[in-house]
C-alpha cells in the first residue's frame, strides 16, 4: 500500500513538473510562429520610433542621444533576423524581444526633445524679431538725428546764429 | 568738435549699434547656407582608417575594417549593409544601371544615422575555406563576421592569369523608404578582391 501510494505521488510530481515545464517553457524556447511574431512588432515598433525621430530632427531637435538607443535596437533586430534566417527560432524571439523593449518609452522621449526644441525655437524667432525692430529703431533714431544735426549745419553755412 | 563731425561720428555709431543689435538676426538668417546637394557617402576603410586595404588573407586570421556612412540627405535615414560573397563568375552590383547583385545577403547590418552626421561602424572578419582535392578549386565555406558564421559555400576557380584564387567580399548599401515600408538599393556598395592564400 505504501509503495502504491509512492508511486502515485512520484508520478503526480513528474506529472505536474512536466505541465510546468510546458507551461513556462514555451515562451522561452520559442517556435518560428512566436520568432516570426516578435520580429515584426520589433520592425513595427522601430519603424514607429524613425518617424519620432524624424519628426524631432525637423523641428530641431538634437537627436544624438536618441540615435544611439534606436540604433542598438536595430542591431539586435539585425541579429534576430539573421538568427531566424539560421532557423535559430529561439534566439531570433530573444533579440527581437530585447530590440523591442530597448525602445520602451522611447516615443515619448522623442516627443519632449521635439517640444523642447519648438520652444526653444519660438524663443529664437522671438530675439530675432525683437533683434530686427531695434534695429531699424536705431537707424531711424539715427536717421532724424542726422537729418537735426544736418538742418543745424545749413544754417550753420547760412549765417544763423548757433544755439 | 565741428558739426561735420559729430555727423560723421552719429553715423558710425547709428550703423555699429543697428548691425550690433540686429546680429542675432544676421546669424540666423544670412550666415546659414542653404543646402544644395543631398547624397549619401559610403566608404570602406582598412585596418588602420585609410585606404590601405588587406589583399592576401589567409584562413581563420582576422581582419578590422571600418565601413563610415555620411548622411546628407536633409533628415534622419535608415540604413542597412547587404554582405555578399561572389567568385569571379557570379554577379556584382552595376555601377552604370544602378542595380545591386543577384547573390543572396550572407548578413545585414541596419543603423541609423541623423543629418549632417557620419557613423563609423567596425566590423571584424575572418574566412575558413579549404583547397578542393584536385587544387583548382577553393571552397569558399564560411565567412565569420563580428563572431556570426555566415555559410558562404561559394567555389573559386583558380585565376591563372593571376594565380590565385580571387574572391569578392563586397557590401552593399540599402535605404528604408518610407513612403513603401521597404528597404531599397541605394546605389552604392564598396567592395574588395580577396587572394586567398593556402
Amino acid at each position: 500500500m505504501i509503495k502504491y501510494l509512492k508511486a502515485s505521488t512520484s508520478i503526480t510530481a513528474i506529472m505536474i513538473l512536466f505541465i510546468t515545464t510546458a507551461l513556462f517553457a514555451s515562451p522561452v524556447l520559442a517556435d518560428q510562429q512566436s520568432a516570426q511574431t516578435a520580429i515584426s512588432s520589433a520592425k513595427n515598433t522601430i519603424k514607429s520610433c524613425y518617424d519620432a525621430v524624424k519628426e524631432s530632427e525637423a523641428a530641431g531637435a538634437n537627436v544624438d542621444s536618441l540615435m544611439v538607443t534606436l540604433n542598438d535596437a536595430a542591431g539586435l533586430l539585425s541579429k534576430a533576423e539573421l538568427a531566424y534566417a539560421s532557423n535559430d527560432y529561439h534566439s531570433a524571439y530573444s533579440y527581437a524581444t530585447q530590440s523591442k523593449s530597448k525602445l520602451n518609452g522611447f516615443i515619448s522621449q522623442a516627443t519632449a526633445l521635439k517640444e523642447t526644441a519648438i520652444n526653444n525655437d519660438n524663443q529664437n524667432f522671438t530675439i530675432i524679431v525683437l533683434s530686427i525692430i531695434g534695429s531699424v529703431a536705431i537707424l531711424c533714431v539715427g536717421t532724424v538725428a542726422w537729418i537735426v544735426l544736418n538742418r543745424k549745419d545749413r544754417k550753420n553755412l547760412n549765417g544763423s546764429p548757433t544755439v | 568738435m565741428g558739426l561735420q563731425q559729430y555727423k560723421m561720428l552719429l553715423l558710425v555709431v547709428t550703423i555699429v549699434s543697428a548691425l550690433f543689435v540686429a546680429s542675432p538676426a544676421i546669424q540666423q538668417l544670412l550666415l546659414v547656407y542653404p543646402q544644395t546637394t543631398y547624397l549619401t557617402e559610403f566608404s570602406l576603410l582598412g585596418p588602420y582608417h585609410n585606404a590601405t586595404y588587406p589583399y592576401n588573407f589567409t584562413v581563420g586570421k582576422n581582419y578590422r575594417l571600418y565601413f563610415d556612412v555620411e548622411n546628407r540627405l536633409g533628415s534622419c535615414a535608415y540604413y542597412l549593409i547587404q554582405v555578399k560573397f561572389r567568385n569571379q563568375t557570379q554577379s556584382a552590383p552595376d555601377s552604370f544601371n544602378h542595380t545591386s547583385s543577384n547573390q543572396p545577403s550572407l548578413d545585414s547590418i541596419s543603423f541609423f544615422v541623423a543629418d549632417k552626421e557620419t557613423l563609423e561602424l567596425p566590423i571584424d572578419i575572418s574566412f575558413q575555406y579549404k583547397l578542393g582535392g584536385n587544387k583548382t578549386e577553393l571552397d569558399m565555406q564560411n565567412i565569420i563576421l563580428n563572431g556570426t558564421v555566415l555559410k558562404a559555400n561559394t567555389l573559386i576557380a583558380w585565376d591563372s592569369q593571376r594565380k590565385g584564387f580571387y574572391g569578392n567580399l563586397f557590401f552593399e548599401l540599402w535605404i528604408f523608404n518610407d513612403a513603401i515600408n521597404v528597404f531599397q538599393y541605394h546605389q552604392r556598395y564598396v567592395s574588395l578582391w580577396l587572394n586567398m592564400t593556402t
